[in-house]
C-alpha cells in the first residue's frame, strides 16, 4: 500500500460522508447552541429582563426592516432606527468640535449622539463589551481604524435621518461606496486584512450581487479600491484591487494582478511604519511587493530576471527569494536561496536536489527599513539547512522521487559529497 | 434544475444534460479540481471532462447522489492530470501535501505492503469514517477527499488553523493504527 492507494480509496468513500461534509454549516450549530444557552439563562428572572431589554432595543428593529433593494444604495432601509430611542450616558463620551474623541463606557450597544459628525480613529480602544454601534443622524465621517480594536463588534444600526451611511446585508457602507466594516460573523474575531477580504469575496461570490456596491474597502489605515467583474462565460465573479490609498498617496495598479477572488490572491499587512502589499502573479515566481511609508512607496521585485509562463528563468536573477513579514509590529524579511525555494511545494524532497552540505547556508532573517527612500535590509541571523530542515527525512523522500537518477545506496553524507561535485554552495 | 431531471436528460441523450450539470455543479467540481491542481485553466478542463465522463457512464449507471458522483469523477480527472503535469511543475495545488500527509498513515510493517485490494481498503476507510466523531469526520473528508487547504477548512469550521492541523494529525494516527490492526487480523 502506498500514498496513492489511500488517495484513490478516499476518492471512493461513501457518498453520505461527502454530502455531510459539503453541507456542514458551523454557524447554524453555533446559533443553536446560543439558543440553548439563552433558554438556560432564562431560568433567572433578572437575566430574562436584561435579555428582553436588549431584544426590544435590537431585535424588533431587525424584524421591522422592509425588503432591501440592494442594487440601489439610496433606497436601503436596512437597520434604520431612531437614535432618540436609545439612552445616551453623556459621561461616557468625550466630544470636541463634533468629533468623538473617546468612548469610555461598558455598554454592549453604543449609540453615537447626534452632535457627533466625525468618529476619530482613537475613539474606541480595546473594549470587548461592544457588540453593536448605532450611528447618529449627523455622523458623516468615520476615520480609518476607528473600530479596529472592537473584536466583538458585529452589528451596525444607522439613524433614519443619516444621509452618509447605510447598512446593506450587514455591511456598513459610506455613500461613496466605501465599505467601513462588515458583520464579519464567524470570520470576525481576528479582523485581519485577509479576514476582511476573504469575507467580502465570499459574500459577493456566493450571492452574486453587490458587484457595483463596493468601490473601496478600508483595511487598517489603508483604503483599497476594488472592482468586481462578472465573467459572462463561466458566470464566476472576479474581484481585484485597482488602487491603494495609504499615507495620503494613491497608487493605481495597471494589471489585474491584485486579485481578491480566485486561487491566486494578493496579500497585505501593516506594521507600525509600513503598509505592505504583495502581488501574486499566476504561474510565475516573480512577486512584486509594494512597501508604502509615510512619504512614498517602493516597488520591490524579488527577482530581476524575466520568467516565462512556466516559471523558467530567462534573464539573470538575484538567486534568492525574499519574503516580507510582520513581527512585533515591525517589518522583517527572510531570504532563501532559489535552489532551496523553487518548486518546494510541488515536488517531494526537492529541497535536497542541489544541497551540497549539512552546514550549507539556508536562510537569512533580518529587519527591513526605508531610509531616504531606499530599502535597507539588516541581516540579524542566518541558519544552516540542517538547523531548520529535517534533511535525513527529506533525503529519503528525494531518493524515492528520483529513483534511478541518482546512484543507488548512497548515505546522506555520500550523496552530499556526490552533489558537491555538481552544484555550488548557496550564497 | 432537479437532479432527477438532469439524470433523465443524460438517459435520453439530451445534450442539455451537460449544460444543466455545469450550471448546477460546475463551481463545485471546479473547486475540487482547483484544490488538487491549483491552476484555473487545468481545473476548468477537468470540470469540462467531468460532464463527458458522466455522458459515457449514464446510462447504464444511475447516480444516487449526483453531486458526489460528479465530485468523484472530477477528483479522479484532476489527480490524473496532476500526474500528467507533474513534470511541468505547474500550479500550487494541495495534492502533494495531502499525499505526504496520507503517507504517514501507512504502517512500515511489511504485511500490509502487498496484496492490497482497493475495494477492501475503501470499505475499511468507510468503517473508520463511520466511527469518527462528526466534526473530525467532516474535517478528514474535506482534507482527504476534497483536498481543501487547511486554511479554508479552518474558516469553514470556524476554527484556528493550528486546531485543524492538530486534529487532522491525531486522526491520521488513529487511521494508521486502525489500518494496521485490520490488516494484521486479516493476515493472521
Amino acid at each position: 500500500m502506498n500514498g496513492n492507494d489511500l488517495i484513490n480509496a478516499f476518492g471512493k468513500i461513501d457518498d453520505r460522508f461527502i454530502e455531510e461534509a459539503e453541507y456542514y454549516n458551523p454557524s447554524k450549530i453555533v446559533a443553536s447552541r446560543k439558543k440553548r444557552g439563552v433558554v438556560l439563562v432564562a431560568a433567572s428572572l433578572l437575566t430574562v429582563l436584561t435579555i428582553m431589554l436588549a431584544v426590544l432595543l435590537v431585535g424588533e428593529r431587525e424584524n421591522d426592516n422592509p425588503s432591501v433593494n440592494t442594487d440601489d444604495l439610496t433606497h436601503s432601509t436596512e437597520n434604520r432606527v431612531n437614535i432618540s430611542d436609545y439612552q445616551i450616558k453623556t459621561e461616557d463620551y468625550k466630544i470636541e468640535n463634533n468629533v468623538l474623541l473617546s468612548y469610555t463606557g461598558n455598554e454592549s450597544i453604543v449609540p453615537i449622539p447626534n452632535e457627533v459628525k466625525v468618529i476619530s480613529s482613537t475613539a474606541f480602544g480595546v473594549n470587548d463589551n461592544i457588540k453593536t454601534i448605532v450611528l447618529g443622524a449627523n455622523v458623516e465621517d468615520i476615520e480609518p481604524e476607528a473600530f479596529v480594536k472592537l473584536r466583538y463588534l458585529k452589528k451596525f444600526f444607522v439613524d433614519k435621518n443619516n444621509e452618509y451611511y447605510q447598512v446593506v446585508d450587514g455591511f456598513l457602507i459610506k455613500n461613496d461606496g466605501t465599505l467601513v466594516l462588515a458583520d464579519l460573523g464567524e470570520y470576525g474575531e481576528d479582523r485581519t486584512s485577509d479576514d476582511i477580504l476573504y469575507y467580502v469575496n465570499n459574500f459577493i461570490e456566493k450571492n452574486k450581487k453587490h458587484l457595483d456596491l463596493f468601490k473601496k474597502i478600508e483595511i487598517g489605515s489603508a483604503v483599497l479600491h476594488i472592482c468586481c467583474e462578472k465573467d459572462k462565460e463561466s458566470d464566476s465573479i472576479r474581484i481585484y484591487a485597482t488602487a491603494l490609498e495609504v499615507f495620503g498617496e494613491i497608487v493605481s495598479f495597471d494589471e489585474k494582478q491584485y486579485a481578491i477572488s480566485g486561487n491566486q490572491k494578493f496579500q497585505c499587512f501593516e506594521t507600525e511604519k509600513y503598509f505592505v502589499l504583495k502581488s501574486n502573479k499566476n504561474a510565475s515566481p516573480k512577486t512584486d511587493v509594494y512597501i508604502f511609508y509615510n512619504g512614498g512607496h517602493i516597488l520591490y521585485s524579488g527577482y530581476d530576471g524575466e520568467y516565462d509562463y512556466w516559471g523558467n528563468k530567462v534573464g539573470t536573477h538575484t538567486a534568492s527569494e525574499i519574503t516580507f513579514y510582520k513581527e512585533d509590529n515591525e517589518l522583517y524579511y527572510h531570504r532563501i536561496p532559489e535552489k532551496f525555494y523553487k518548486n518546494v511545494d510541488q515536488v517531494v524532497g526537492i529541497i535536497m536536489e542541489k544541497c551540497v552540505a549539512r552546514d550549507e547556508f539556508y536562510k537569512e532573517v533580518g529587519k527591513v527599513d526605508v531610509i531616504e527612500g531606499k530599502l535597507i535590509f539588516t541581516p540579524l541571523k542566518t541558519y544552516t539547512i540542517e538547523q531548520l530542515i529535517d534533511i535525513e527525512k527529506e533525503y529519503i523522500l528525494w531518493t524515492e522521487t528520483v529513483k534511478g537518477h541518482i546512484p543507488d545506496g548512497l548515505t546522506l553524507d555520500e550523496y552530499l559529497i556526490w552533489n558537491s561535485q555538481r552544484y555550488e554552495r548557496a550564497k | 434544475m432537479d437532479d432527477n431531471l438532469i439524470i433523465e436528460l443524460y438517459n435520453i441523450r439530451d445534450e442539455n444534460a451537460i449544460v444543466a450539470s455545469d450550471e448546477k455543479y460546475g463551481k463545485y467540481c471546479f473547486s475540487i479540481a482547483n484544490n488538487i491542481l491549483g491552476n484555473n485553466e487545468d481545473s476548468q478542463e477537468c470540470t469540462n471532462d467531468t460532464w463527458f465522463t458522466a455522458w459515457k457512464l449514464i446510462p447504464p449507471e444511475i447516480p444516487k447522489v449526483l453531486r458526489a458522483f460528479f465530485g468523484k469523477i472530477t477528483r479522479n480527472n484532476a489527480i490524473n492530470m496532476y500526474h500528467k503535469n507533474n513534470t511541468k511543475k505547474r500550479g500550487g495545488g494541495q495534492f502533494i501535501l495531502v499525499y505526504d500527509e496520507l503517507r504517514e498513515c501507512i504502517s512500515d510493517k511489511n504485511i500490509i505492503d502487498e496484496g492490497i485490494i482497493e475495494e477492501e481498503l475503501v470499505s475499511y476507510i468507510n468503517n473508520f469514517l463511520e466511527k469518527l466523531p462528526k466534526k473530525e469526520r467532516i474535517m478528514f473528508v474535506n482534507r482527504y477527499y476534497s483536498m481543501e487547504p487547511i486554511k479554508n477548512i479552518a474558516k469553514r469550521m470556524n476554527l484556528k488553523e493550528n486546531h485543524v492541523r492538530s486534529d487532522l494529525s491525531r486522526t491520521r494516527v488513529k487511521l494508521k493504527k486502525y489500518l494496521t490492526e485490520v490488516y494484521y487480523s486479516e493476515w493472521k
